[in-house]
């Protein structure tokens, strides 16, 4: 969309309303039908779903007298004429099957909970009328939006947030940084705790974890390390060896609580744990090893001799990177570990009676409700929804101000 | 699941004891029988400590009173002899085992899984099938315990660096890709093909994988450096070579390429500018001729970016093949919500060992996802072919299918030599080509 900062906003929002404009002149047969991607859930609203989304509609263009308008919002409209709704109804079907998981295509199509699509019959004053007005209002939002978008250019944000990508050419200069940076003050920790009701919440373990805004401020200002999740990977078994040193330093049987620590299952064939594991080896049981599932997917094989080798010295095994929609395509409790953690997000809010909880439910069922964590708990919602399945352990800034607030109320209640 | 780690060290390995026992009771089998419990097909949450113990607790009274023997199996199968006396006992025993698990898929799936829960033997008739049966889960352990071994030891990582090369790093990754992006790979382009093969082993191409040999590349621009050693190097290398390949494919005046074809691609390509414009350039009736092969990794990485990319994908026409299954990831993946048109079974040994309820586990996938759907690849021996057979795989590849292609070539040349000599025997007769 060109960014035009002087004149009257142009774009496809006021193509669509010329366009509306002239089917007012000769509305027999026309109708519009709104796509409202928009309301997708965030993480499938990526810039390039949405061009997907609407290529899907070439050949149907091509074909029909029909045309088809991307308002900035990642809204699709098209607008037809004389054209029979089940043929339209299959292209539309097919940018809905696009996504599958998203409560917004779970209504049945055309019925009046369909949030996905709604029609509009333009032959019909009234609603082209009501159509026009909706079409008006989007303009203004868009304008809005692009008022916006200019500041927070100015203001360097999207900078920030972007950032040149991570690529093979700068890999080995941030490596090189992250094994020579102090990390030992960016090492923070956040506790897993077992909530019993009406009680203040007990400490399961503490994870460490190194700050990584933080660190990337120190070695890779103005780079995206999340653009490859491969590179970002393989920075990570450098950060394993560093933290592995700098936990290893540390006098461990003054550790109150048991601790875990984020690895990769490479980390744990290498000579630096080796070396860990013999400073850490009376303290093993109270030492917990977190792998990413994309690790052990990558190699299965390896992911069961780690497994079986930190079980034989004593530490327990725990598997992350887990959230409820995964746990519907794989069943995590076959993989052995001592316990499972499922990261919440706002989006499983309001899921507590679909086919999907019923999936997660038997994954606690099977691995044990002692061994599931659900962590990134940032509110109510989530340790309701936690809830509801039976999970009894939660970690997350929300967990964390609430087992506050109960220590202090204890200490006034003395 | 925590006492899975106690599960190895408080039962010892019975192995050892087990192969003596069956060496001693050569001489005097007359009378005894045998009983194993499946219990290693059991679901892993199913086969903790346990439920081990539990499980053995009903021969007790057997073991004590000298009519009976157990052994307790690394995976978990027992092995219970007794003296036929007390068969009807032992049954009582086993269905009781049975009744425990009965809301496990072993179990409760028996009927249309077509499971085993426990396999019944003569020790005087039937001894020679013991030993096999034994001797295959022994050999499977000594396998498992010496490449734990050896993981782990410095020695053999020297020794496979010596034979591998030097390790990818970052510096190397970044002059490889350069180099990608110039070199002409289109003599790297191999291709295998995966043939449905008949009961005289005669096989028929039904599509070509068309890859890059790593071994080639590494050859050709980086010798001496293993370009595996790192899977997140490797990874995002992969990356610059899908985009390679989709330019390759979109010169056909430089490769040939004919029939049906399947190439592997990351989900990022999938999605990328590169993609769009291979995919414009390929006219609709094409499409349905090629096969895309994601990995496993790559598809839980960003689920969403999977499901999004399959629904693009199948729409434009093309398949989408689920490539590297081993038996581990096929009890794990939900592969019908996957929703792939196509698998890739990777060939080994385990699937063999598994006995017969893996092989209905195989079966069952096979039957939901249709014979021609699935392949088994990477078959080296006579005897992965024979598996695949069994459990109703309906395509196949690897070394052994490139050995029998080339056979059945052999024959055919023949064939055609004979016929043209025959011919030219007979006067009056041309010798013009036979359309065989």
């Amino acid at each position: 969309m060109a960014v035009n900062t002087n004149t009257d906003f142009e774009g496809e929002e006021t193509a669509l309303l010329a366009r509306l404009t002239r089917v007012h002149d000769n509305a027999a047969g026309s109708f519009a039908v709104h796509m409202h991607l928009s309301n997708l859930r965030e993480s499938n609203k990526q810039s390039y779903f949405i061009t997907i989304a609407a290529r899907v509609f070439e050949d149907f263009l091509n074909e029909h007298e029909a045309q088809l308008f991307t308002i900035f919002n990642g809204d699709l409209v098209l607008v037809c004429r004389n054209i029979e709704v089940d043929t339209v109804d299959v292209v539309i079907d097919k940018v809905r099957a696009l996504f599958p998981e998203d409560p917004l295509t779970l209504n049945d199509p055309g019925s009046f909970d369909d949030h996905f699509a709604s029609w509009h019959d333009l032959s019909q004053p009234d609603e082209l009328q009501a159509f026009t007005t909706t079409v008006n209002e989007i303009i203004d939002s868009a304008k809005n939006f692009l008022e916006t978008s200019r500041n927070k250019l100015q203001g360097k944000a999207l900078e920030e947030s972007f950032g040149t990508p991570l690529a093979a050419d700068n890999l080995s200069a941030i490596n090189q940084q992250m094994k020579r940076t102090q990390i030992a003050d960016l090492i923070r920790n956040q506790s897993v705790y077992r909530v019993i009701p009406g009680e203040k919440g007990e400490i399961v373990f503490r994870e460490y974890f190194i700050a990584m805004t933080e660190l990337k401020a120190r070695v890779a200002p103005g780079i995206n390390l999340f653009s490859s999740p491969w590179l970002f990977q393989y920075l990570t078994e450098t950060l394993d060896k560093r933290m592995l040193a700098v936990i290893g330093k540390r006098n461990l049987s003054d550790m109150v609580d048991p601790i875990s620590l984020n690895m990769n299952i490479d980390t744990i064939m290498s000579r630096d744990f080796q070396k860990f594991n013999e400073t850490a080896s009376s303290f093993t049981k109270n030492i917990v090893i977190e792998f990413q599932m994309i690790d052990i997917f990558s190699d299965m094989n390896t992911y069961r001799h780690a497994c079986d080798f930190l079980h034989e010295c004593g530490y327990k095994v725990l598997v992350d990177g887990l959230n409820p929609m995964i746990i519907n395509y794989f069943d995590p409790s076959m993989l052995l570990s001592d316990y499972l953690k499922i990261n919440w997000g706002p989006e499983f809010t309001g899921d507590e009676n679909g086919d999907a909880i019923n999936e997660v439910r038997e994954v606690v069922k099977h691995a044990g409700k002692e061994h599931v964590i659900l962590a990134r708990v940032d509110s109510q919602d989530a340790i309701r929804w936690g809830a509801s399945i039976g999970i009894t352990r939660y970690q997350g800034y929300f967990i964390d101000r609430l087992v506050l607030a109960l220590r202090a109320q204890k200490r006034r209640d003395k | 699941m925590s006492d899975k780690a106690i599960t190895k060290k408080n039962i010892p390995s019975q192995e050892k004891l087990l192969i003596d026992y069956i060496q001693r009771m050569e001489e005097h089998r007359v009378g005894r029988s045998v009983v194993q419990i499946h219990l290693s097909s059991l679901r892993p949450y199913n086969r903790r400590e346990s439920h081990l113990r539990a499980a053995a607790s009903y021969f007790e009274g057997f073991i004590s009173d000298l009519s009976g023997q157990l052994f307790i199996l690394r995976g978990g199968d027992l092995f219970f002899f007794f003296k036929n006396e007390i068969r009807a006992s032992t049954e009582t025993a086993v269905q009781q085992i049975k009744y425990m698990f009965s809301d496990d898929p072993l179990v409760a799936d028996e009927l249309t899984m077509h499971t085993v829960f426990s396999s019944w033997f003569d020790a005087e008739s039937q001894f020679s099938d013991i030993q096999r049966i034994i001797q295959v889960l022994v050999n499977a352990e000594e396998r498992r315990s010496i490449e734990n071994k050896n993981r782990m030891d410095a020695r053999s990582a020297l020794k496979e660096k010596q034979r591998l090369g030097e390790p990818l790093t970052p510096e190397i990754l970044s002059r490889m890709e350069s180099a990608l992006q110039r070199a002409d790979l289109s003599n790297l382009l191999r291709r295998q093909f995966a043939c449905s093969i008949d009961k005289n082993l005669i096989p028929e191409q039904v599509f070509s994988e068309l890859f890059i040999s790593i071994k080639d590349l590494r050859e050709t621009l980086m010798p001496n450096v293993n370009l595996l050693s790192n899977r997140w190097l490797f990874q995002h290398m992969t990356e610059t070579l899908d985009k390679r390949m989709l330019s390759m494919l979109n010169k056909t005046d430089r490769v040939t390429i004919s029939g049906n074809i399947s190439f592997n691609l990351n989900i990022r390509t999938l999605l990328s500018p590169e993609f769009e414009s291979f995919d414009a350039s390929v006219s609709a009736n094409r499409r349905g001729t090629m096969i895309i092969e994601l990995q496993k990794e790559d598809i839980f990485t960003d689920l969403r970016a999977y499901l999004f990319a399959r629904e693009f994908i199948q729409s434009l026409g093309y398949k989408i093949l689920l490539d590297g299954l081993t038996l581990q990831t096929l009890q794990i993946i939900d592969h019908n919500k996957i929703g792939a048109d196509m698998l890739k079974l990777m060939w080994n040994a385990e699937l063999i060992d598994g006995g017969e309820n893996v092989l209905a586990l195989v079966r069952t996938m096979v039957d939901g996802m249709g014979s021609r759907n699935v392949v088994l690849c990477r078959c080296d021996t006579r005897e992965a072919i024979d598996f695949g057979q069994a459990a109703g795989i309906g395509l196949y590849q690897g070394r052994y299918v490139e050995t029998l292609i080339a056979e059945d070539e052999r024959r055919r040349d023949l064939m055609r030599l004979k016929r043209r000599i025959e011919r030219a025997s007979e006067p009056g007769l041309g010798d013009e080509e036979d359309d065989m």
